[in-house]
């Protein structure tokens, strides 16, 4: 039996299609709608109208003739993994209330407890009420509440993340973060205040805003692949701002950032040991020595850099970069011992005597030479840490980067600052201290926003012009309000 | 709804002699009232609003005054360069003639001097009769809803310029290339955005009138410059669109480049309900007007306003703008709007697709 299905969602072609009940949703899917978008994948499927059915993806070989009570309407959406299972519960309570005027005790109470989940002012008990389960048979409050128990269950990792975290990682409830740009970013670099700066010329304090956040901007300029770039605002309706032609233009300019001055904080604080100098390594030492620590770093082979000045070639990375920003890591009074191996030449009983806490960042390696017998391992031979503060089993000791868990260039950066904020914590300090505050401009943006086309090549190094006007073409979404009007 | 009595009227202030109040008289009936208070899309607080409609200062017409006397200072201004001479040079000669004309027509009719001829034989059947219309009106280039008239959104004193119950709203785009030119309108084009919408619905607006009359139902048209009623409110009534930042109404064909006439009209045409096109979604995820305006006139956050949470503009500074030397005739937030830069449709592709269900009317069933 042939029906009429209007399917739409996040796929290629949208339309009518006229299909047999006897198709599986999976064939609807690449055959009649032409698959997702950016060949992404399936994480939501909902069948017949905005209160039908949702199923996941494990139902995509399912035949349509199964649900076929449910179709009250003749639509089918397919939604792709950008979905926030959050936002989809609030479109669903505020469709059963704006437009089907319907209301009830039940009702009410799910559309505040996820209009607060949304906004970041929910705890774990409202999860628990959220999903209880009693339903009346009363349409359409059944249908609602069977909905949001399904959500709920089927992406409960995401409801914590929004309640405990208060991080949307699709990047949709807008009232969680203050650009997409800045949540895509792991180490949550100002994107748009950077932009900002580059557009009135002010290339020193464009980099002091991303060294708050990140202190081997330039580095990760060559080798970071530019989340921020696959969020931009601008980017989903037209073309992305070239966030990372803008950091080469910097780079290029402000060669001499050996003269760049850093400040640190008034705090003077205790000793600690790093082992290791690597991004992970020195991201903490970097953290810790700007908020007024005393950092030692041992490093057993003769060069700095760790991983990322072997894995990339010198003409992607050349080390001359590395070291730019190593030296003003220095800069900061943090003493680089290379040619020491902790666990030959000394050992961490002889640390715990001369420092207050430790830091183990030595990458990957066969055997963790440098944490003595009594550190626990994991079953993986990795380091086994408390997630939340860092620790492992020896009290003073901490460990961050590849030695505990593999990641990118860009998580390992994010990584070490909790590391250091978490040491920081330990040792009793007030917080740590990311930089002197950057006023970020906000003038009237220009009335010819959307006639700047980027240009071809712009990937490349720009001129200044080509820079100025490229840096105009921001939205500037930090500038948006974040209350719920 | 229905109901008789002080609940549904409005006190409005009243000059003319031989009144049993002084200075207030109730209006006739008021019946898009409800339309309003129940409206879900807007957030209003209907008790504060009739609240400060009933106790408003100055009568509208003063305050009309004023605010001429300050266009006129900036008008003067405008003299001195080049550009705005020429702007209105062209003003004069182009547009405020045949404006003109079409003013002098609704006032007499609304007078009563000139009674405009009504065909003896009725329409029977009201549905036709609104569907005949709406061809119409497409026809002549406009987009058509019916509503009710709320008489909280009539200045004082113009109750007898709407003396029906039945509104018809007309809305017509202003062109592409015109507001493109934007802050130099008439560069190129030789045409002013605003003006030359305003002179083509105006010529046009007396014909639908005309139309309906053949039809043997009297109504009343008024030209889009007319500023006696406030059609924003009423065109969300209708279910054009919806309220965005700096104040327009959004419209799925057309964006926010659209303008508004009224038609009042002696029947009772059924009438389109309020939609909800999640224009919201979007505006909070853009805020671009409220950035590149030049005056700063919109403000960042919502506050409440007479009963309402609104971005309420400030007049002062938006009408500084709008006779300002530099960029006259301003309309910035209306070119840098991405809703008229890319259309509605496009804009609400790059939204979490399931807001599309609020506008499937025709595909969804609502029923149980």
């Amino acid at each position: 039996m042939e029906s009429d299905l209007f399917v739409f969602g996040d796929v290629n072609q949208q339309g009518n299609a006229n299909v047999s009940m006897d198709t599986t949703i999976e064939s609807l899917l690449t055959d009649s709608a032409r698959g997702i978008k950016d060949d992404k994948g399936v994480k939501l499927i909902q069948i017949g109208g905005p209160l039908g059915i949702c199923l996941s993806k494990e139902n995509l070989h399912d035949r349509l003739k199964t649900y076929e009570s449910n179709l009250r309407s003749n639509t089918i959406l397919f939604l792709s993994d950008s979905t926030c299972p959050v936002d989809f519960a609030r479109f669903l309570t505020r469709y059963v209330t704006r437009e089907l005027r319907v209301t009830s005790n039940r009702i009410e109470e799910l559309a505040t407890i996820i209009d607060n989940i949304s906004n970041g002012t929910a705890t774990e008990k409202d999860l628990a009420r959220l999903a209880s389960n009693g339903f009346t048979e009363q349409y359409p409050e059944s249908d609602l509440a069977r909905l949001i128990y399904f959500l709920v269950k089927e992406f409960r990792s995401e409801f914590l993340d929004h309640i405990i975290h208060r991080r949307c990682k699709p990047g949709i409830c807008r009232r969680l973060f203050m650009a997409q740009c800045i949540n895509a970013c792991f180490a949550e670099v100002h994107v748009p205040g950077f932009v900002a700066l580059m557009a009135e010329g002010k290339l020193d304090e464009a980099y002091g805003l991303m060294r708050r956040s990140n202190p081997f901007s330039f580095v990760c300029g060559r080798i970071c692949p530019g989340f921020c770039e696959s969020a931009c605002r601008r980017g989903q309706i037209e073309d992305t701002v070239g966030v990372r032609a803008l950091k080469a233009y910097t780079r290029d300019l402000a060669f001499e950032i050996v003269d760049y001055k850093e400040d640190i904080s008034s705090y003077r604080g205790r000793k600690v040991a790093v082992v290791g100098a690597g991004l992970a390594g020195l991201t903490t030492a970097y953290f810790l020595a700007k908020t007024g620590y005393e950092i030692v770093v041992y490093e057993a082979s003769k060069t700095v850099g760790g991983k990322i000045s072997l894995m990339f070639s010198e003409e992607i990375l050349p080390a001359e970069m590395i070291n730019n920003e190593v030296q003003l890591i220095k800069n900061l009074g943090v003493v680089i011992k290379t040619e020491k191996t902790v666990g030959k030449d000394l050992s961490i009983e002889n640390l715990k005597d001369t420092h207050d806490a430790i830091l183990l960042a030595t990458g990957q390696r066969k055997d963790i030479s440098s944490a003595d017998e009594k550190t626990e391992l994991t079953e993986n031979g990795f380091i086994d840490i408390d997630p939340k503060t860092h620790e492992t089993n020896q009290r003073g000791v901490f460990a961050a980067g590849d030695v505990h868990m593999l990641g990118s260039p860009a998580e390992i950066i994010a990584e070490a600052r909790h590391a250091a904020e978490a040491i920081d914590k330990f040792l009793e300090g007030k917080g740590l201290y990311p930089g002197k505050e950057i006023e970020i401009p906000e003038p009237q943006l220009y009335y010819g926003i959307w006639d700047i086309k980027p240009e071809d090549g712009l990937t490349s190094t720009p001129t200044k012009e080509a820079a100025k006007r490229e840096a105009l073409r921001c939205l500037r979404c930090d500038r948006n309000s974040r209350k719920s009007r | 709804m229905a109901n008789d009595g002080p609940d549904t009227k409005i006190l409005r202030w009243n000059f003319k002699k031989g009144s049993a109040s002084i200075f207030k008289k109730y209006s006739p009936e008021n019946p898009g009232k409800h339309i309003t208070d129940t409206n879900q899309y807007i957030e209003l607080d209907p008790v504060k609003f009739d609240f400060c409609t009933e106790l408003s200062p100055l009568p509208k017409l003063i305050k009309g005054m004023y605010k001429q006397l300050y266009i006129n200072k900036l008008i003067k201004k405008m003299f001195d360069t080049e550009y705005g001479r020429g702007l209105l040079k062209v003003f004069r000669t182009k547009y405020r003639p045949r404006i003109a004309i079409d003013i002098i027509r609704q006032t007499l009719e609304a007078k009563g001097i000139k009674k405009p001829k009504v065909a003896e034989k009725k329409e029977p059947d009201l549905s036709v009769l609104k569907q005949k219309i709406i061809a119409f009106a497409q026809d002549q280039d406009f987009l058509a809803r019916f509503t009710k008239i709320d008489r909280r959104f009539i200045a004082d004193e113009k109750d007898e310029y709407f003396p029906y119950d039945t509104l018809l709203l007309l809305g017509r785009r202003m062109e592409k290339d015109q507001v493109m030119e934007i802050p130099h309108p008439g560069y190129k084009t030789r045409k002013l955005y605003i003006y030359e919408t305003y002179k083509e619905a105006g010529k046009r607006v007396h014909r639908v009138a005309d139309f309906i009359r053949s039809h043997g139902y009297k109504c009343l048209a008024r030209v889009p410059i007319d500023g006696m009623v406030k059609v924003g409110p009423h065109a969300v009534n209708a279910g054009f669109g919806q309220f965005t930042t700096n104040g327009l109404v959004v419209t799925q064909e057309l964006g926010t480049s659209i303008r508004f006439c009224a038609i009042s009209i002696d029947a009772d045409i059924p009438i389109d309900h309020p939609r909800d096109l999640n224009a919201d979604e979007f505006c909070s995820r853009c805020r671009l007007c409220q950035k590149c305006c030049p005056v700063t006139a919109i403000p960042k956050e919502a506050f409440e306003w007479r009963g309402g949470m609104k971005r309420k503009v400030h007049d002062k500074k938006c009408l500084s703008s709008l006779f300002s030397p530099d960029n006259p005739l301003c309309g910035i937030c209306l070119k840098v709007c991405p809703y008229n830069n890319f259309g509605y449709d496009k804009c609400m592709d790059k939204i979490p697709q399931y807001y599309r269900y609020n506008t499937m009317d025709s595909i969804l069933d609502r029923s149980s």
